[in-house]
C-alpha cells in the first residue's frame, strides 16, 4: 500500500488534531528546510527520524537507530546463529568449521590444548606427565653438560694458560686459582640453579640451546673462557678478573654460609685456609697420586664434607622449581669434585665411594627439603591460571546449566508445543506498536462469542506423542513433543497473546503443524511468535519454507523451538 | 513547523512502515520499507552463520537524477 502526500497529510492531521491545512504548511516548511540544508552542503537530521543529507543531486536518507530497531521489533532477540550443520553446498570441511562446539566438545579441546602447550599440561596434567615431560627435556640439558665437563677437564689439565698469562700473575692469585676448579664447579651449579635449563618452565621450553651455551659464555663463565687457549693474554686476564670477583664474592658466601652452620665459633679465614689446604692437597694428589693415598682418607673428608655442605646450602636458599633439578644437583654436586681429581687418577674415586654413605644421608635430607620446598612453594603464575581456568569453567557450568543465565551459554528450555482446537480466526497481522496497544485493549475488554464456546471444548490439547503415521518431523500434522529439538518455521510474531493464539488455532487448522512461543524483549515487552511445522535441520526447515503458501512464505524466518 | 509536529511524523513514518507501507512526502521522495531475508554469511574466521532477517527503509529522492 502506498501513503501518498495526502493520506500522509490527512494521517498527520488526524493523530495532531489540526487541521490539514496548518499540517500541510508544516510539511512544506519542513520539506523547504531539508532542501535548502542539503543545497547549502549540509545534512539535516530530522529527530526520531533520521539524517537527510545531500549525494551529488540526490538525497540520501539515513534512518537513525531508534527508527531502524522498532521496525525490526518482530524479530527483537534474534541473533546471528552459528550453523551447526553446513548446507549441502558448502564442502564438508566448512561443516566441521561451523559446528558449534558442545561443551563435551569444548573440554576436549581443552584438553587438547593443554597437551599441545607445556604450561598448561603442567596445570592440566599429572604431576607423573609433569615429571616425564622433565626427564625429556633433561637429556639434552645433560647433552650441553658434556661439553662443559669437558672443557673444565681440559681446564684441569691445562694449568698452560694461566703459564700463557705469567706466572706472576699465577702466582698472586695462587690460592685462589687452586680454590678456583672446585669454585668453579660449585658456580656452575649455582647457574644449574638459577638458570631455568633442564627443567624449562614456560618460554624457556622451546629456548633454543645455543642460545645457552652462547649465553653462557657471556655471563663470564671462566671455564668457557679458558677453554680458549688461542685466547690472549688480555682475554684470560680478563676473564680471569671476572672469576676473581666472582670467587670472591663465592667465598665470602660459603665463609658466611659456614660460620651459620659451624656454630663452632671458627673463623671464616680459617675454614677458607682449610679448604685452600685440602685443595693444595687435591692437586697434589694429581702429582703424586701415591702418596696421598695414606693422607687423602684424613685430609680429605673434611674438605668435601664442607664443601658437599655448602653446595647444599646454596640448594636450600635458591627456590628450585622442579624434581629433576634437584636431583642434577644433586648428582652435580658430587660430580665436580670427582672431576678435578680423576683427571689424573682414580685413586679419589675409592675415597669417595667411601664417601658416599655419608654423602647419601645428606643427598637423601636435602632431596626431601628441595621435595618440601617444592611442593610448598609452586610457581604462583601457574597456579594462578589453574584457579582462572578452572573458575571459567564453573562458570561456564553453571551458565549451561541454567543456574546463572549467561546469553549464549544458558540453553533456552524448550517450550512445550500447543495445540489448540479450531477456533474463530482473528486477524491480527504485525500492527505497528501505536495501533497494536490501541487495538489489544479493544480485543480483551469486548467480550468475544468465542471464548464462551470455547470451555465446552478441550482449550488446549497437548499432543506430546506423534500420532498413528505422523513423523516425529514435519510442517503438518500435530505438534509432537519429541520434535522439540528441533527447527521452525516463524511466521508470526505478535504482541498480543489472544491473537497469536487465534493464529495458531487458524494456521492448525489448515493442517500446520503451527507452535506458540513467548520471547521476552526488553523493548516491546513479550512477543509471541507462531511458527509452522518441526524439522530436524534447519536445511530441512528451509526447504519446506519454500514451499509454503504465499502469505507465509513472503516473510518468514527459521530458528530453533523454543 | 512544531516539535510536536516532527515527533507525529516520525511516529506516523514508522507506523506506516511496519505495516508495510511506503509514504511519499511531496518535494522530498518516497521511503519504502524493504524486507530483507534471513541470510547465510560467512564470518571471517571462517564460521558459517545465519543473520536474521531485518526490514530496512529504503528512500527514494524525488529528483532523483
Amino acid at each position: 500500500m502506498h501513503i501518498d502526500h495526502s493520506k500522509l497529510v490527512e494521517l498527520l492531521a488526524d493523530t495532531l488534531g489540526q487541521d490539514a491545512e496548518k499540517v500541510e504548511e508544516q510539511l512544506a516548511e519542513l520539506v523547504a528546510e531539508i532542501q535548502e540544508a542539503i543545497a547549502e552542503g549540509d545534512a539535516y537530521e530530522v529527530d526520531g527520524l533520521g539524517v537527510f543529507s545531500g549525494f551529488g543531486s540526490n538525497i540520501i536518507f539515513m534512518p537513525n537507530d531508534d527508527l531502524s530497531t522498532e521496525i525490526n521489533y518482530k524479530y527483537a532477540g534474534m541473533e546471528a546463529l552459528e550453523l551447526d550443520e553446513g548446507p549441502s553446498e558448502e564442502p564438508e570441511e566448512q561443516e566441521d568449521q561451523t559446528t558449534a562446539p558442545a561443551p563435551d566438545e569444548i573440554a576436549e579441546e581443552e584438553e587438547e590444548i593443554a597437551s599441545e602447550e607445556d604450561p598448561f599440561s603442567g596445570l592440566l596434567g599429572d604431576i607423573e606427565d609433569e615429571d616425564k615431560e622433565e626427564e625429556e627435556d633433561i637429556s639434552p640439558a645433560f647433552e650441553l653438560d658434556k661439553p662443559e665437563e669437558q672443557s673444565e677437564d681440559e681446564d684441569d689439565d691445562l694449568e698452560d694458560p694461566f703459564d700463557i698469562a705469567g706466572k706472576d700473575f699465577k702466582d698472586e692469585n695462587k690460592e685462589e686459582d687452586k680454590t678456583e676448579p672446585v669454585d668453579d664447579s660449585s658456580e656452575e651449579d649455582a647457574e644449574e640453579e638459577y638458570k631455568p635449563g633442564p627443567d624449562k618452565w614456560g618460554i624457556d621450553t622451546y629456548k633454543d640451546d645455543t642460545a645457552e651455551k652462547t649465553f653462557s659464555g657471556l655471563l663470564g663463565d671462566s671455564d668457557s673462557g679458558t677453554e680458549e687457549p688461542a685466547g690472549t693474554d688480555d682475554d684470560f686476564s680478563s676473564i680471569f678478573e671476572e672469576s676473581e670477583s666472582e670467587s670472591d664474592d663465592e667465598d665470602d658466601l660459603i665463609s658466611a654460609l659456614n660460620q651459620q652452620l659451624s656454630g663452632e665459633g671458627e673463623s671464616a679465614e680459617e675454614e677458607e685456609e682449610e679448604e685452600s689446604e685440602s685443595l693444595d692437597e687435591s692437586f697434589e694428589l694429581d702429582a703424586d697420586a701415591t702418596e696421598k693415598v695414606e693422607n687423602e682418607e684424613d685430609d680429605e673428608v673434611d674438605p668435601f664434607e664442607a664443601l658437599a655442605g655448602d653446595e647444599e646450602e646454596d640448594e636450600e636458599e635458591i627456590p628450585e622449581p622442579s624434581d629433576s633439578e634437584t636431583e642434577d644437583k644433586e648428582d652435580d654436586e658430587v660430580v665436580p669434585v670427582i672431576k678435578n681429581i680423576s683427571t689424573e687418577g682414580s685413586i679419589v674415586d675409592e675415597v669417595e665411594k667411601e664417601e658416599e654413605p655419608e654423602d647419601k644421608e645428606t643427598k637423601k635430607e636435602s632431596k626431601s627439603k628441595t621435595q618440601d620446598s617444592r611442593e610448598t612453594a609452586p610457581p604462583v603464575m601457574l597456579w594462578v591460571l589453574l584457579i582462572i581456568i578452572v573458575m571459567a569453567g564453573g562458570v561456564y557450568g553453571l551458565g549451561y546449566f541454567g543456574v546463572m543465565n549467561i546469553p549464549g551459554v544458558t540453553p533456552i528450555t524448550p517450550e512445550v508445543a500447543a495445540t489448540q482446537p479450531p477456533a474463530q480466526p482473528q486477524q491480527e497481522q504485525t500492527t505497528p506498536p501505536q495501533q497494536q496497544e490501541a487495538e489489544e485493549e479493544p480485543q480483551e475488554v469486548t467480550p468475544d462469542p468465542q471464548p464462551e464456546e470455547q470451555p465446552a471444548e478441550p482449550e488446549v490439547s497437548q499432543t506430546e506423542s506423534a500420532p498413528a503415521g505422523q513423523n516425529t518431523y514435519g510442517l503438518t500434522g500435530v505438534p509432537v513433543e519429541a520434535a522439540n529439538n528441533g527447527y521452525t518455521i516463524v511466521v508470526f510474531s505478535l504482541r498480543s497473546e489472544s491473537g497469536a493464539k487465534a493464529k495458531q488455532r487458524e494456521l492448525s487448522q489448515e493442517g500446520y503443524r503451527a507452535l506458540l512461543a513467548t520471547i521476552p524483549s526488553q523493548q516491546y515487552g513479550q512477543l509471541w511468535r507462531v511458527s509452522l511445522g518441526q524439522f530436524e535441520t534447519q536445511r530441512s526447515a528451509a526447504i519446506a519454507a519454500e514451499d509454503l503458501e504465499a502469505p507465509y512464505s513472503e516473510n518468514y524466518f527459521i530458528t530453533e523451538i523454543q | 513547523m512544531t516539535d510536536e509536529f516532527i515527533e507525529t511524523l516520525g511516529i506516523v513514518l514508522r507506523d506506516q512502515i511496519i505495516m508495510k507501507n511506503s509514504v511519499e512526502i511531496k518535494g522530498l521522495g518516497t521511503f519504502k520499507p524493504v524486507h530483507q531475508n534471513q541470510k547465510q554469511e560467512k564470518r571471517a574466521d571462517g564460521t558459517n552463520v545465519m543473520m536474521p532477517p531485518k526490514d530496512t527503509i529504503e528512500f527514494t529522492p524525488e529528483n532523483k537524477g
